[in-house]
């Protein structure tokens, strides 16, 4: 998510806390439907921004939320999604790749842990033995992350997939998984599958999470 | 009570009318629209128009503080709005001659 998007996403997230309950319920309703719609991130926020502005226009004067914005959401919704550009084929490619190396990043990190600290690559330093074990685990760190983030993206089409992820209730589950990854990992040794490289995995594992940092800095 | 059906095709053009007169935001262009006879139009039919207005480059946005709450987003004209406008303009005055003339011959009274 860029500095834009991260920016107004906190003043609008402030500006939601001094909604009446009635108003916020109206903007949860929208945000609901527009954060399904394929169009970026910034623009997500800016919609909500503006109806932020229309909810406490509405308030200062006395008036509804209904009486502001109309009885009819979803209409009023399709309304607004007509009036803002979709993603481009090139921002959809962008955000797939961002999404491939959100996915990639913990899994390499977690199998340089495992190889370095806990398995018997220090002995063999600088060449690192994929157990299978290790493998057994990145695998299954790899479809538990990879199947989160598909979902995310089935349901949100766009961005908010690392936000999600960082959700508490997202990080309830995906941090006891993990651990039963790494306890997998020690315990389920088994044969060596492959030896790697360490530099060549450390220089691989940097740059697919300097990318990630990176596309996410760039991409709304 | 103007039918929704007759606004849809003049209402982006009455709110270009607005706001080439001074940079406005939502609530002010349905207020103004109330006080010439429209009727009460909720800002939420207003601000997809906007919207559209600002994506087809005929409206800039830019947010000025307000008393209340966040910062407004006022809209103002561009010069491609303007010719947009003044392309309306003509069109609404042939459409209401072509009417008018029509409904006189066939009696329905002058407008």
């Amino acid at each position: 998510m860029s500095k834009r998007t991260r920016k107004l996403r906190r003043l609008n997230q402030h500006l939601d806390e001094k909604l009446t309950p009635a108003s916020t319920a109206m903007l949860h309703q929208i945000t609901r439907r527009i954060c399904t719609a394929p169009i970026s991130a910034y623009h997500q926020e800016s919609i909500r921004h503006d109806v932020i502005e229309i909810l406490q226009e509405a308030e200062s004067r006395g008036a509804s939320p209904e009486e502001a914005i109309g009885s009819d959401i979803a209409a009023f919704c399709d309304s607004v999604l007509a009036e803002v550009p979709p993603l481009t084929a090139r921002e959809r490619r962008l955000y797939a790749l961002r999404d491939v190396l959100f996915v990639l990043d913990d899994v390499l990190f977690f199998e340089l842990f495992f190889c370095i600290g806990l398995s018997r690559g220090i002995q063999n330093w600088p060449i690192l033995p994929i157990t299978l074990g290790i493998a057994l685990s990145s695998v299954l760190l790899l479809l538990s992350k990879g199947s989160f983030v598909l979902l995310a993206r089935i349901l949100t089409h766009t961005s908010f997939t690392q936000l999600y992820y960082n959700n508490l209730a997202v990080r309830m589950i995906q941090i006891p998984w993990s651990l039963l990854c790494l306890v997998l990992g020690i315990f389920v040794k088994g044969e060596v599958l492959i030896s790697v490289s360490a530099p060549i995995m450390i220089a691989v594992t940097v740059v697919i999470i300097t990318l990630d940092v990176l596309l996410d800095e760039k991409t709304d | 009570m103007i039918p929704s059906q007759m606004l849809k095709g003049t209402l982006e053009g009455c709110i270009m009318a607005i706001i080439s007169r001074q940079p406005t935001y939502g609530y002010e262009i349905a207020e103004q629209l109330k006080n010439y006879g429209f009727g009460q139009i909720a800002e939420g039919t207003i601000y997809p128009l906007l919207l559209r207005l600002e994506k087809n480059g005929l409206a800039n946005a830019e947010y000025r503080a307000s008393e209340v709450g966040p910062k407004r987003k006022y809209y103002a004209l561009t010069a491609k709005g303007r010719e947009e406008l003044a392309a309306f303009l003509a069109s609404y005055r042939e459409l209401t001659d072509a009417v008018n003339h029509l409904l006189k011959d066939m009696g329905g009274g002058s407008l």
